[in-house]
């Protein structure tokens, strides 16, 4: 596993949501997914990904359900509720002008 | 939303199937990274390895999935409560003992504000009764009908005011005569109030028109349903009041019974029939205050403003009228006490603050029990600890543990406070007056009993907790802490002395109550009531009146109703009177000494008696003569009077012949004799005069003949009844039975002062006694070892109880002292309702000490005798 940047407080679900997005996935797949996406940049703990997953499922942004994999193997995806994806649009969004905010300040540092 | 809310909901009742999920899910990943690694050529079996390290620790991860399912808090909650009921299930003595303080505790009060809240607090079914207030008269409450329409005009962009007068009527129906309650009221009264009409119309100011031009009356609901088995023809058709005919315009909703709290109006008539239905007119008088005069504020206007203007025309009246209104000035009051207001809120409060102290000591009782509890628990908890737990986890715990302790003990007090109210509100006087208070207990005493059960878990729950903090890991869990004999005062002392001085008070206050209760029984009435009749009557009902003109009839009346009663086998003595003494109805008139001219007139209670009334009464007269027959209209005024009017107003025990007037330039009236010293009013008053008219001199339509007969023969009140229906159908007879049951009203406040002082005073030692037992059964408890030692090395009994029990003797002797010195301070608060509580006698003083002693010494008699029965061997080998 490539070691790759610590990410910051809260982004996890911002990153969450806009991989499953793109398509339903299970676990494994949104880690492998958004190390893929990041070009390895960003590394997602294991551990830390669960709890944020079925945070986000119990505050209704994902449904899960049980599905039969590629390889023939049951597996549980999570996919964006119709909330989930305002709130993808929503933190999108935040984070952007944030993110542009930030790099002003350092530019002009 | 609803989504997510569901999820926590399912996940709450289906955790099992959320588990095998999360397990599942987790394997799968699991799987799925082994074969990453594998695929990136690791060894099959290192590959699982590192999966796994990759994942991190599975049990915290597990836990932090598990959070985000439930609303967390909830589940614990749940959780803790169920621990608390099994940990309490252990300890049933412990249970009941804390669940019985809280019951009582709580119960009491909740009891007292439902008193509270029937008297004073709950709005009167009148629509917005916050602007509704009553205008009252100082320094009499009630206002002339001239003054109140004065007033009326002048202050009507602050007020719209209305006038009332309770008055009872005779309504005839066929050949008999009922006295139904009502009131007379201004015609624009219920438009004030705000009141609709439930059938046909109520009052207009049409029906003020003139004097005695508007015979209408409008029906009280439930006397509709009752008197007119609830017969919608009623409106309209005619009814017999006072011998006249009137006429049903209307019937009241339901509940609705005027302004007063007490009072269940029957019916209503216009105050322009004030003069028929009561037989004197009260109208044109400006002295005549008679008036209750209710008021509704008008909108954005204040009290203190309203009070402001109707004072200026109250000064204006004042100053045109000096004769009749000097000094005239008026406040506005809460409606609903008829200006007894004052007193009603006084008693309420007292019963309040009693309420307070059990509930103090309630609380100090539970305290303690569960101060004791939390060190018995030291251990467990230390080892609780010790394994990790957290110790905001285990205050949690204490704290659910006292919550579900305080749960149980509100929702018994809730009960008992609802059974209790309820069958205090359907007590009824023993009256003629139609007197029912509705104390039955609403959301407000549901409110107040949870807000206090709340309050005392707060209290309560913080000791224990306290104790959890500080614990000392390593000394809990050797139990060293058990065997630690503090020199120093604890919290868990500091509240026992509390709760002994707390009973203490009570007791004292008890024992005055008692004490004054029995001296007021025993006081002398100056009258004997054994095997008197009385049956009261209103001869204005029947037209017998000064306004009708017919003085006279009723005079001619009045004796023959006597000398047919004189005829019934047994009588021994009959007379008749304007009022018995200690009735609820007393008059009284001031009275001035003939010399000097410009004595101060004195205030003295009033009767117009026949003669041998003070034969029948068994009054003894102390000098002088009685009335003869011969004292009539026409011979010199005469009166008789008590032996404290002779000393107050005439200045001389032996006042025989001396003159004194009603009025300052009234006619002098002369003493003919002296009688005993009686109660006349209540019977906490100090000696009062009263004055004795000549009934033959002084006609008066209210009526009570009275019988004194042998003490072999039955009561005859029925009988004198019958007499009264046979001379005339149109007298309605109100007060029947035994003169001492009439005047048993008199004893109603007393007893129930003393009632309330000595359930506190048994609940206060009740609580004191479970609450030194509990710190003694603690002591011995703790100590048990080392009693132990001390029996082997040969100490004797007194010696170990005085080890064991001496703490709790010096807090029970220090909490007496304490207790008492507060009595001496506050048990004269009590007088007034509480006959001779002055200044607590010695005896009584005593009576207290003593009976806090014997609570003490039972409470700690059990532990003292467990702990002189401890054998050494035993407790040696304990641990």
């Amino acid at each position: 596993m490539p070691k790759g940047l610590d990410l910051p407080q809260g982004t996890l679900d911002l990153l969450i949501l806009r991989t499953l997005a793109l398509e339903p996935l299970h676990g494994w797949g949104i880690t492998f997914r958004l190390t893929q996406l990041s070009q390895g940049t960003v590394e997602v703990g294991h551990g830390s990904l669960y709890p944020a997953l079925h945070r986000l499922q119990a505050r209704g942004f994902l449904r899960a359900r049980w599905r039969v994999t590629d390889n023939n193997r049951r597996a549980k995806y999570y996919e964006l509720t119709k909330a989930g994806q305002k709130r993808l649009d929503q933190d999108a969004d935040a984070w952007r002008r944030l993110a542009a905010a930030i790099s002003t300040v350092l530019g002009e540092a | 939303m609803w989504r997510a809310l569901m999820f926590r909901l399912r996940s709450l009742f289906s955790r099992q199937i959320r588990e095998s999920d999360l397990d599942a899910e987790l394997n799968d990943h699991l799987a799925q990274q082994t074969a990453w690694h594998v695929a990136h050529g690791a060894p099959p079996d290192l590959a699982r390895r590192q999966a796994r390290l990759d994942l991190g620790d599975l049990n915290s991860l597990k836990e932090q999935c598990r959070d985000s399912w439930t609303i967390r808090w909830a589940h614990d909650a749940a959780r803790d409560v169920t621990y608390a009921l099994r940990v309490l299930r252990k300890s049933p003595g412990f249970l009941v003992a804390t669940v019985v303080s809280l019951t009582l505790g709580i119960g009491a009060n909740a009891v007292v504000f439902g008193i509270l809240n029937g008297l004073l607090l709950k709005p009167l079914p009148i629509p917005q009764p916050d602007r509704l207030v009553a205008v009252e008269g100082i320094p009499y409450t009630n206002l002339s009908f001239p003054n109140y329409q004065d007033l009326r005009d002048r202050a009507t962009n602050h007020i719209a005011l209305a006038a009332s007068r309770i008055a009872p009527m005779g309504l005839t129906t066929g050949d008999s005569s009922d006295v139904a309650w009502g009131y007379l009221v201004t015609g624009n009264y219920f438009d004030v109030l705000g009141v609709a009409a439930w059938r046909g119309r109520l009052f207009t100011p049409a029906d003020d028109s003139a004097i005695g031009a508007n015979r209408v009356v409008v029906l009280g609901f439930e006397y509709w349903q009752n008197h007119f088995r609830a017969d919608s023809n009623i409106v309209g058709r005619p009814v017999r009041i006072n011998t006249s005919v009137y006429t049903v315009v209307g019937i009241l909703p339901p509940r609705f019974y005027g302004t007063e709290r007490f009072y269940r109006a029957q019916l209503f008539v216009p105050m322009s029939m004030q003069p028929e239905i009561d037989g004197t007119n009260q109208l044109q008088s400006r002295a005549a205050a008679s008036m209750y005069v209710v008021g509704r504020l008008r909108p954005g206007v204040t009290a203190s403003q309203t009070t402001a203007a109707l004072n200026v025309t109250a000064a204006d009246l004042a100053r045109l009228f000096p004769r009749d209104s000097a000094g005239l000035s008026v406040r506005i009051n809460r409606v609903g006490w008829l200006g007894l207001g004052t007193p009603v809120s006084l008693f309420a409060r007292g019963l309040m603050g009693l309420g307070v102290l059990v509930l103090l000591a309630a609380c100090a009782n539970l305290a303690a029990l569960l101060l004791v509890r939390a060190t018995d628990r030291h251990r467990e908890i230390g080892i609780r600890l010790a394994i990790g737990a957290d110790r905001g986890r285990i205050i949690r715990q204490l704290l659910t543990e006292v919550a579900v302790l305080t749960s149980i003990g509100g929702t018994c007090a809730s009960l008992f406070a609802v059974a209790g109210l309820s069958a205090l509100s359907r007590w009824r006087a023993p009256l003629t007056l139609p007197i029912q208070l509705d104390l039955t207990a609403d959301w407000r005493v549901l409110m107040f009993a949870a807000a206090v059960t709340g309050i005392t878990a707060a209290l309560c729950g913080l000791t224990p907790s306290r104790t959890a903090w500080r614990l000392d890991l390593v000394r809990a869990s050797r139990g060293a802490e058990v065997e630690r004999v503090s020199r120093r005062w604890t919290l868990r002392d500091l509240l026992v002395l509390a709760q002994v001085a707390i009973c203490c008070l009570l007791l004292l206050a008890t024992a005055v109550a008692v004490r004054g209760l029995s001296r007021a029984l025993a006081a002398p009435l100056g009258m004997r009531l054994d095997g008197v009749d009385v049956a009261g009557a209103d001869l204005a009902f029947a037209k017998y009146s000064r306004q009708s003109g017919r003085v006279e009839d009723g005079r001619v009346f009045q004796r023959r109703v006597l000398d047919e009663i004189r005829q019934l086998p047994g009588v021994v003595a009959a007379a008749y009177s304007s009022g018995v003494p200690l009735n609820i109805d007393q008059s009284s008139n001031s009275v001035f000494p003939e010399q000097p001219a410009d004595a101060q007139g004195l205030n003295a209670t009033l009767y117009a008696v026949s003669p041998g009334y003070f034969a029948t009464m068994g009054t003894r007269l102390v000098g002088g003569r009685d009335f003869s027959w011969t004292d009539d209209a026409q011979a010199p005024r005469v009166a008789i009077v008590n032996q404290q009017f002779a000393r107050l107003v005439l200045g001389q025990p032996n006042a025989i012949g001396s003159r004194f007037r009603y009025s300052r330039n009234g006619a002098p009236v002369t003493v003919i004799g002296i009688v005993e010293d009686g109660k006349y009013v209540s019977l906490v008053e100090d000696p009062r005069p009263a004055v004795f008219q000549c009934a033959l001199q002084n006609y008066y339509s209210n009526t009570d003949f009275l019988v004194r007969r042998a003490d072999t023969v039955a009561s005859v009140a029925q009988e004198i009844r019958r007499i009264i229906a046979r001379r005339n159908p149109d007298v309605p007879v109100y007060t029947v039975g035994a003169a001492a049951d009439v005047v048993d009203f008199a004893f109603l406040p007393v007893r129930a002062a003393t009632i309330a002082i000595v359930a506190f005073g048994a609940l206060a030692a009740m609580l004191a006694l479970t609450g030194i037992n509990g710190v003694a059964a603690y002591s011995v408890s703790r100590r048990t070892r080392e009693i132990g030692i001390r029996v082997a090395i040969g100490a004797r009994a007194s010696q170990i109880v005085r080890t064991v029990l001496g703490r709790v003797i010096v807090l029970v002797l220090l909490g007496t002292t304490f207790g008492m010195t507060a009595g001496v301070v506050l048990v004269p608060l009590l007088r007034g309702v509480v006959y001779g509580s002055a200044s607590p006698a010695i005896a009584t003083l005593a009576t207290a000490v003593i009976g806090m002693l014997i609570v003490g010494s039972l409470a700690a008699w059990v532990p003292a005798r467990r702990a002189l029965t401890i054998e050494p061997v035993k407790t040696l080998r304990m641990d």
